[in-house]
């Protein structure tokens, strides 16, 4: 057998996705037989602007060894327990979306139908007050998720807020440290070989040609090597997903600290807010279609709730997705691979997807086409299913107070996204897949938060007995009110957690590769 | 409330009313009716036994079924796995059961160290359920999970016929109305069906009618042109066309085991039951005619026959939609790939729960319709596919009948997970897959494949430390099987009239 035939790896491009492959691969890779390199250019500016993460990340870290502390220091990290929207079904309504579940299934039917129910009969009691996550987030506690699964405790996870440039060099360090190579230059031209087309080398400025077995092209929305070279196509997917720009700009912290992020609709995309230790990263993401970037750039400053730290800087994408992440010798991860906007912090889990993929269908000099037919098959589910999830919603809403929000309204839909919404609108099914990462609790969490209640609940549920539904839905929301009190700050949480003495707080929840933690 | 009525006095029939009833009727939720025509009811079609898998205990788990009882009133035997036997030359002889072969370490599947570490005892051995299904042994899995018996996960074989009076009579006990009338008609309204019409002019309508009927007479009716529009055929997938069901008599060991054994004129699919074993042999009329089968079948079997050896054609045939309407298709009326290891309680059960997560609650049924019968035909997809493998990767020199059968195309998801596993020892998950990864590399490897590759994972782990779990695993299991029962024992103990009273 021939695995680890692969002995050159070159990585094209640093930031966070260059890093965290360099990192991954230098952990599980036997680097006396492979050599990594990693070419950046100093020159080149990285995108990272402070980003919003989910609970995957931590099991990435634990793969590799990571320190949670040393990790949360290093990157002005807080704890994020989901995402709060605000005016995304109608001007002055919110919702938080969760790393959460609601309630639990009673008699085979899901919570939520019991919800409708008792919504029907005349009470009003919010979704989210089912949610241990929704509850905690929205008081700003905090507290580890608990690994008893029989405990409402261990009903939801986290992720962080961080600053990516800088987990991007914390892992540089630790890539290094195992013995990856870093070349500075920027890569001028790439030569593929005649026959195969495959990538034989990349030529650097600076003269020095670099070939390898196989290439990872980490250089962002530039796409050297999959895009310019391979000429793989991309998916544009700009009809459905509309904004194209984003002005970005940190500020001085402000009130609370809160343990989620939130996303705030405007006339025409929505800004983000992400609280970090020192620092709030600010941005609106918006269509240029609709609205002129000096507009959004006042729109943005406008709404900052401290001093801003710098001159906000603009970006430009194209939402989409290349149509083969992976060809020949050639992976793509990171921004060259596509783009989904960061509405739902997707950017760093789909690196950590990309790479995890890429270790498990791991090539050989061979380059054999099931294993990569097979990682492009699911990274096009991957993406897809996100990419319907974060078209949701735009689609529903029912404001109509400016052009770009008519459109996201009127837009047409996949049909794969058109058939969930029929089956949830008339009956409060939720459609559910086997791989994906958004699974019923978000969907559930978008829907209802974003206005669509369903028209019919479960038929079980005709004959549920009204004193046993009145006492169920009295007593969760009961129950996590107790818990949510008993829980400190985030503030306090994280004070504790990353004081130089810190051995009094200790984490032992276990990480997983899933959204909700423990329960599911 | 939903009315609901079904159609077919089969299995399918009384497994549909049991389980609507104990989710719906108990709650005044619903109002269930069976019938069927006196004529229809006593056609005898199908098979004599059926195997469950361990997806069916959890079916039966929902309806409360205690295992004991079930097992004493269908003379059942318990099932770890099943026996896949080719004595050709290039052939197979291995178990495959239901339980995990070896363990996962370092976040990478067994399978993969056993790669790396090319060792050569026989896969299969790794697995506690496969060295008791040999040996003939039997006991349930345990709670514990530091226990090496906590892995075990087990199906059943039982009398088919006994198996549909167990739905029967919850049914009948959760107030399902009905029975056996002396004929019906059905009475369409444009393309949807109005109502049935049973003897002495009774009405008989319903805002669901389900079809459980043993060929589907009920969904052809709305077919306006005849039998050939709704129905899939799959008869190009399957050399066999025929099917001789005979009963034997046998007083030795009863292994808890499915066997599943190649010859040269078809496929012999053996099912112990307490009392005897039933048999069901594939073969293909074109090529061998229903006294050599017979012959062949002697050849093979030499217990003692104690039942009319009965032939029936395979329809080989599905549904192209499965819901159309007011009307839905469950069991045979739906179709069922034939000979299945995994088979039509599987489909049955698992269509149920669908049925019952997406039963209409409105009238605009239209989307819990689509999805019902998108996720039905992927999964009778799975289970074809999963069949498919093993007639597929069957060889008998100097047969016609499996010549044919290799000569038939694959799906293209099967030749890939062929080609995945060849190239990189991986198998992925599909949507619906009929068994888990761990289950297609066992069968993958069972049936003479062998993996190029192994996941490069497996490096990180120490040889040493391989082989030192590889052999513990081994010496657990050899240290364990000794004090198991053996399954005969167990079975008897289990299913005496004290203990299932």
């Amino acid at each position: 057998m021939d695995t680890q035939s692969i002995r050159k790896i070159v990585i094209v491009g640093g930031g966070t996705a260059g890093w965290m492959t360099a990192a991954a691969l230098s952990h599980f890779l036997d680097l006396s037989v492979t050599t990594i390199t990693l070419i950046e250019s100093d020159e080149i500016g990285t995108v990272g602007v402070g980003e919003a993460t989910l609970p995957h990340l931590r099991f990435f870290n634990q793969r590799l060894g990571i320190d949670e502390k040393a990790f949360m220091r290093a990157t002005n990290a807080t704890y994020k327990m989901g995402i709060e929207f605000v005016n995304w079904g109608k001007i002055g309504e919110s919702y938080l979306h969760p790393f959460a579940d609601y309630g639990h299934e009673i008699e085979g039917v899901d919570f939520h139908h019991y919800w409708l129910k008792h919504r029907q009969q005349g009470n009003n009691s919010g979704l989210g007050e089912y949610s241990v996550g929704v509850m905690a987030a929205l008081n700003d506690k905090f507290e580890f998720p608990s690994n008893d699964p029989g405990s409402l405790r261990s009903s939801f996870s986290y992720a962080y807020h961080i600053d990516a440039t800088e987990y991007a060099k914390f892992l540089r360090q630790y890539a290094e440290d195992k013995g990856v190579n870093r070349i500075e230059g920027k890569v001028i031209d790439v030569k593929l070989h005649e026959q195969t087309g495959f990538i034989e080398s990349v030529a650097l400025e600076e003269g020095q040609s670099l070939d390898a077995d196989l290439f990872v092209d980490c250089s962002g929305f530039k796409a050297l090597l999959i895009g310019k070279a391979l000429a793989v196509d991309y998916h544009d997917w700009s009809h459905w997903l509309p904004c194209d720009s984003a002005q970005a700009a940190a500020c001085e912290s402000a009130g609370n600290l809160t343990p989620y992020s939130r996303s705030t609709a405007r006339e025409a995309g929505w800004q983000w807010r992400i609280p970090l230790q020192h620092r709030t990263g600010n941005g609106y993401v918006y269509s240029s279609h609709f609205i002129k970037d000096q507009q959004a750039q006042d729109t943005l400053l406008e709404h900052l709730e401290g001093k801003p730290l710098s001159d906000p800087i603009q970006l430009r994408f194209k939402t989409g997705k290349r149509a083969e992440v992976w060809q020949k010798n050639c992976v793509a991860i990171g921004l060259s691979s596509g783009f989904l906007e960061p509405l739902e912090s997707t950017s760093i889990y789909l690196i950590q997807d990309t790479i995890d993929k890429l270790l498990e269908f791991f090539p050989t000099t061979k380059m054999e086409q099931a294993p990569i037919e097979e990682f492009n098959r699911l990274m096009s589910n991957e993406y897809e299913r996100i990419r319907d999830f974060l078209i949701l919603h735009y689609h529903l809403t029912r404001r109509n107070d400016s052009e770009f929000w008519e459109y996201c309204r009127s837009m047409s839909v996949p049909d794969s996204l058109r058939d969930k919404l029929a089956l949830f609108k008339e009956q409060g099914h939720i459609v559910h897949y086997r791989d994906g990462l958004f699974f019923e609790p978000s969907w559930l969490a978008v829907y209802i938060g974003q206005g669509l209640v369903p028209m019919h609940y479960h038929p079980k549920l005709d004959g549920f007995d009204t004193n046993r539904l009145r006492q169920v839905m009295t007593n969760i929301p009961n129950d996590i009110a107790r818990i949510v009190d008993s829980m400190e700050s985030h503030e306090m949480t994280l004070a504790r957690y990353l004081a130089s003495d810190s051995s009094i707080v200790e984490n032992n929840s276990a990480a997983a590769f899933s959204l909700y933690g423990q329960r599911r | 409330m939903t009315q609901i009525l079904i159609i077919g006095d089969t299995l399918a029939g009384w497994t549909t009313a049991a389980f609507l009833s104990h989710q719906l009727a108990q709650n005044n939720s619903a109002a269930i009716c069976i019938i069927d025509s006196k004529q229809h009811s006593q056609l005898s079609l199908g098979n004599r036994a059926e195997v469950l898998t361990p997806e069916s205990l959890d079916f039966h788990h929902i309806l409360s079924i205690n295992e004991q009882r079930l097992m004493a009133n269908t003379t059942a035997s318990f099932q770890l796995a099943s026996h896949y036997l080719n004595s050709a030359k290039g052939g197979y002889d291995f178990m495959h059961s239901y339980s995990p072969v070896g363990v996962n370490f370092g976040n990478v599947a067994f399978h993969h160290h056993f790669a790396r570490m090319d060792d050569k005892n026989p896969f299969e051995d790794y697995s506690l359920a496969n060295q008791m299904a040999r040996a003939g042994k039997f006991t349930h899995p345990s709670d514990n999970t530091q226990s090496i018996l906590s892995t075990l996960s087990y199906g059943l074989h039982v009398d088919r016929n006994q198996y549909k009076n167990v739905f029967k009579q919850i049914a009948l006990k959760n107030g399902v109305q009905g029975g056996v009338v002396d004929n019906y008609r059905v009475v369409m309204d444009g393309t949807k069906i109005d109502y049935i019409e049973a003897a002495h002019s009774e009405k008989l309508a319903a805002d669901l009618f389900i079809d459980c009927t043993a060929d589907g007479r009920i969904m052809n009716c709305l077919d306006a042109h005849g039998d050939q529009v709704n129905w899939l055929d799959w008869s190009n997938s399957y050399s066999a066309n025929q099917v001789l069901r005979v009963t034997t008599q046998d007083n030795t060991l009863i292994r808890p085991v499915t066997q599943l054994q190649a010859v040269n004129a078809g496929l012999l699919r053996s099912m112990p039951l307490q009392n005897r074993t039933e048999h069901e042999f594939y073969f293909n009329s074109d090529v061998t005619n229903d006294n050599d089968a017979y012959k062949a079948f002697l050849a093979l079997v030499d217990e003692k026959v104690i039942n009319q050896p009965e032939v029936t054609s395979l329809p080989n045939k599905v549904r192209r939609e499965f819901w159309v309407g007011n009307c839905l298709t469950l069991g045979r009326a739906a179709g069922i790939p034939q000979g299945a290891t995994i088979g039509e309680s599987y489909l049955l059960h698992s269509a149920l729960k669908r049925l019952f997560n997406l039963l209409p609650s409105s009238s605009n049924t239209q989307p819990c319709i689509a999805e019902y019968n998108r996720l039905t035909a992927i999964e009778y997809q799975r289970v074809r596919d999963y069949q498919q493998l093993h007639l597929a990767m069957t060889k008998q020199a100097h047969s016609q009948f499996w010549a044919q059968q290799s000569s038939l195309s694959i799906s293209p998801e099967l030749v890939q997970k062929l080609a995945l596993f060849r190239q990189a020892g991986k198998v992925s998950a599909q949507e619906l897959d009929t068994v888990d990864p761990a289950m297609w590399v066992s069968l993958l490897i069972g049936l003479g494949l062998r993996q190029r590759n192994y996941s490069i994972l497996a490096n990180n782990s120490n040889k040493l430390d391989c082989l030192n779990k590889s052999q513990k695993i081994l010496s657990i299991i050899e240290a364990t099987l000794p004090k198991l029962p053996l399954h005969n024992r167990y079975l008897s103990q289990y299913c005496s009239s004290n203990a299932a009273n």
